[in-house]
């Protein structure tokens, strides 16, 4: 008895000692001091911006740090409570003629050590020609009580002032589906380079080959799970959109469910490897998922695809990161940001409407308005900064407009 | 199990009582306060200062109503209890134990979501602004035993506290939580002298609670603060696999202390007893891939000296007090490690984000008029200083709440016939608020946990206020060493501060002595 009770309390000494040094001298937090060695990747004839604008989120904390620094081999900011942030830095050159914008981001950064210097390369934004304009795919409740989530959508926006052709775009989302903290190790040569895609839908053409699906400046078009009446009595009078507009959906096959519009155009199911037999409809996680639009260059082989080698049942399509035309990542809420999925090159941050079935959605910022009235939306590949989050989704906000060949929309 | 080992010691209390007069409930007032060691932190010391022998049990219910409260506690609150305790000697070991029973149901508490206690030094836990339910159960088995002096001069005691509870909250977004305590307190007295003892004890405590979080309404999410803080919080939900995962509070203290006793051959002793204690307490979810929500460190101070003088007549006793309770909060700045072939949560970083402090001087003055092991009258005076302040450093907030507080009390015992007696008390009180004050500049102004949850607690805790009650207590011999009592008392707040209107306590107890 007497050895039970001295083991017992040796081993609680031994229990309170470990916890005890885990946390002697723990430090007593102050703010410090971070440098931004910013390298820009220009043409010698494009001037350098003259100051920078500077945007350092801590999302787990819900804080932003904006600041105007004057340009520098290495940019200097104060003040930072340290933690894990995402930086932002725009900065805007003109030379007479062109105005020049420039953009950099780092992702879930360490800021921990003070006068830490991080290089940062900047470039002239590459606004995406095609970009994701609004997404809703958070769903939404029938009666205030029942989930519905067939009425997820997609806009793709002209952003360009020239006419962009959507033969051949292919829209798919990544792994993991859903934020997670499983980790999926691809086995494949050049990992960062690409992205790893669970389904890919395609528009019906060869992409530089066809044009039988022009998508003028100032235009969107519409990729609905279901391109349906979602409002009408049988499905959610409640949902917050009429989706019989849709130029394209992902329709799989009819069900008591899912019917197939005669006007929109079917996506093709270009890869879809752990597709069942039972499923009905394109319908990705209402948790918010990350997506790319891309043009292949080459033809998807749906038979080939890289796998996991510790869980082989897990099958990607991977695909080259310099095909991606456009990329949004999105997620359930500010404390999934430390398991982003999509690299950053594509989308350093990430936006959410936070929650599920709320009947919101998230959509772009207006960055300028032409003279002739064309709206060019926001893109610096950070959809923190570039999107907004909306009470409601509205299909054509800002008075986008509806291509030619869509004859079923009005 | 509990409740069984208590009955059989209040039994073993009973067996072992030698002949003496009948105690009523209000006998064992002055049996527990007259005896300075039992009021220490060296269960040896009883050995010196036994307690008279008695026994109760009691059955209580508990009406608690108002709105002068903080933000997490019920608008109503009912408690079923029952306790039972008594004192006894076997040989020349002398023991004293204690069982408690409480089932609570609180109405309407908001912005906690799991902690059994949300006012136990714990900056991190879950909250959300559901006005909900909270019912709750509580096991308290508390015994000291003070063995046979060795020697001639060393006397060796112990004191084991074992605490259990369990809550849960009745609206989405629902928890589960378990808390546990279980302490020990070996001690040591030293007779220097007749009149001279040293008292030395040691002091450990292990604590865990754990929470569980669930939603009736699977196709709602709940949306909940994980609190860190004076406002500071992130955002997180109830919701699936995504949603915020179990609780874990792993907690240990050490600590120990001096006393110094003086028994006088007259009426006058004395006792000073000095402690300090060392407790850390992790949070931390999912123990499989450990997450740390933050850790606190707490060190305490605390002092007590008692003087009292037992004459034939009166006894007077005078008690002062003090108490320093400062806590740090930690918090962590982690990532999750995506490299290796399992995903872990590393520790980048961790920084004292948040400082808690308490100091409490009080007074206490009590004068009792014996008869025999009994008191025809008892009166008395509190005199209680506070200063809270608490600190969240980066993004600077502040909380401070310095309070003085009085109150005046008395109880007298009337003989209404050979076998019965009613015990009368009344006490009044009042708060006087020094400072109170709270600068929230984090980057949640505009939350609901700033603007009410703190807007209301910075108003409940500097708050003047009124306070008065009172009892009655009939008792009636029903053998010849039992007794029978029926108690009812009334406290009722009054804050000066036009926001809240009152809080009343309500109590109704049945027990028996013998």
């Amino acid at each position: 008895m007497k050895k039970i009770i001295l083991f017992i309390a040796i081993a609680f000494a031994a229990i309170s000692c470990e916890q005890f040094d885990q946390v002697k001298g723990t430090d007593m937090v102050e703010n410090i001091s971070m440098g931004i060695e910013i390298t820009l990747k220009k043409d010698d004839n494009v001037p350098a911006p003259e100051s920078y604008k500077v945007k350092l989120n801590n999302y787990a904390e819900n804080i932003e740090v904006i600041k105007s620094v004057e340009a520098g081999d290495v940019v200097k900011i104060d003040d930072i409570i340290p933690g894990i942030y995402t930086i932002s830095i725009s900065g805007e050159s003109n030379d007479g003629t062109f105005t020049y914008n420039f953009n950099g981001n780092l992702s879930n950064i360490n800021l921990l050590e003070d006068n830490k210097v991080m290089p940062l390369e900047m470039q002239a934004a590459k606004s995406g020609n095609i970009l994701f304009k609004e997404i809703y795919y958070c769903g939404s409740k029938i009666g205030g009580k029942t989930n519905y989530f067939r009425d997820q959508y997609y806009e793709l926006y002209n952003n360009s002032s020239k006419v962009q052709y959507l033969d051949g775009l292919c829209i798919g989302n990544i792994y993991p589906t859903t934020t997670s903290q499983v980790i999926y190790v691809w086995d494949r040569p050049n990992y960062e380079d690409y992205v790893y895609l669970q389904t890919i839908w395609q528009v019906p053409g060869t992409p530089g080959v066809d044009k039988k699906y022009p998508l003028n400046p100032g235009e969107s078009v519409i990729i609905a799970q279901m391109a349906d009446n979602h409002q009408r009595e049988a499905l959610n009078p409640d949902s917050p959109v009429n989706l019989r507009c849709a130029e394209f959906e992902t329709y799989l096959r009819t069900t008591a469910n899912t019917t197939d519009n005669e006007n929109s155009i079917n996506m093709y199911m270009a890869y879809w490897y752990t597709k069942s037999k039972t499923q009905a409809q394109w319908m990705v996680t209402i948790n918010g998922g990350a997506f790319v639009i891309f043009y292949p260059e080459s033809e998807i082989d749906p038979n080939t695809y890289v796998v996991d080698p510790k869980y082989t049942s897990n099958k990607a399509k991977d695909i080259p990161i310099s095909w991606i035309v456009d990329a949004v990542e999105l997620m359930l809420n500010e404390s999934k940001i430390t398991q982003k999925r999509m690299p950053a090159v594509l989308d350093a941050g990430a936006t959410w409407v936070g929650g599920t079935y709320l009947a919101k959605s998230v959509s772009r910022k207006i960055k300028e308005v032409t003279e002739d009235g064309r709206v060019v939306y926001q893109d610096t590949n950070n959809s923190l900064e570039d999107f907004q989050v909306n009470d409601t989704p509205v299909l054509r906000r800002d008075g986008a407009g509806i291509p030619s060949w869509n004859t079923w929309a009005n | 199990m509990l409740l069984g080992l208590s009955v059989s010691f209040v039994a073993v209390a009973q067996e072992k009582a030698v002949a003496s007069e009948a105690v009523r409930q209000s006998g064992i007032e002055m049996n527990l306060s007259r005896s300075l060691w039992f009021n220490s932190n060296n269960a040896a010391g009883i050995n010196i200062m036994p307690l008279n022998k008695y026994s109760i049990v009691n059955l209580g219910y508990e009406m608690v109503s108002g709105d002068f409260k903080k933000s997490q506690n019920g608008e109503k609150e009912n408690t079923i209890g029952f306790n039972t305790n008594g004192a006894t000697n076997i040989g020349k070991t002398y023991l004293w134990g204690s069982f408690g029973y409480q089932n609570i149901v609180e109405k309407d508490s908001r912005f906690v979501t799991n902690l059994y206690d949300p006012h136990r030094d714990m900056p991190y836990y879950v909250g959300d602004t559901t006005l909900s339910k909270f019912k709750k159960q509580s096991y308290d088995l508390n015994v000291k035993v003070a063995f046979p002096q060795l020697w001639d001069f060393l006397t060796a005691g112990c004191e084991v506290k074992y605490t259990t509870r369990t809550g849960a909250k009745q609206l989405d977004p629902r928890s589960v939580t378990y808390y546990l305590t279980v302490s020990a307190k070996p001690s040591f007295l030293f007779e220097i002298s007749e009149n001279h003892h040293l008292g030395l004890n040691v002091n450990y405590e292990y604590l865990y609670e754990r929470s569980t979080f669930n939603r009736s309404d699977t196709e709602a999410d709940c949306p909940v603060f994980i609190m860190r803080g004076l406002g500071n919080y992130t955002s997180d939900m109830v919701s699936g696999s995504l949603g915020v995962g179990t609780f874990f509070y792993k907690g240990n203290r050490i600590g120990g202390g001096l006393q110094y006793g003086y028994n006088g051959n007259g009426a006058f002793s004395a006792l000073l007893d000095a402690q300090y204690s060392y407790k850390v307490e992790d949070v931390f979810q999912t123990p499989t891939k450990v997450e740390n929500m933050g850790s606190t460190v707490q060190n305490l101070w605390s002092g007590k000296l008692q003087l009292m003088n037992d004459g034939d007549s009166f006894l007077n006793k005078v008690t002062l007090s003090y108490l320093d309770k400062t806590t740090d909060g930690i918090e962590y700045i982690q990532e999750l490690d995506q490299s290796g072939v399992v995903s872990e949560w590393i520790t980048l970083a961790k920084y004292v984000r948040s400082g808690y402090s308490y100091k409490e001087a009080a007074v206490n003055y009590e004068i009792y008029r014996k008869k025999g092991n009994d008191y025809s009258w008892r009166a008395g005076f509190d005199g209680q200083y506070s200063d809270k302040f608490d600190e969240y450093y980066l993004p600077a907030s502040t909380l401070k709440a310095e309070n003085l507080f009085f109150n005046i009390y008395g109880k007298k015992n009337f003989s209404l016939c050979k076998k019965s007696a009613l015990l009368a008390g009344l006490n009044v009180g009042y708060n006087a608020n020094l400072e109170g004050e709270y600068n929230y500049s984090g980057s949640y102004a505009d939350s609901r946990v700033v603007t009410e949850m703190y807007a209301n607690d910075i108003l409940y805790m500097s708050s003047d206020y009124v306070k008065f009650g009172a009892e009655l207590c009939f008792s009636t011999l029903v053998g010849a060493k039992t007794s029978l009592f029926l108690k009812a008392k009334c406290q009722y707040y009054s804050p000066s501060d036009s926001a809240f209107d009152k809080r009343v306590y309500t109590d109704f107890t049945l027990g028996i002595t013998f």
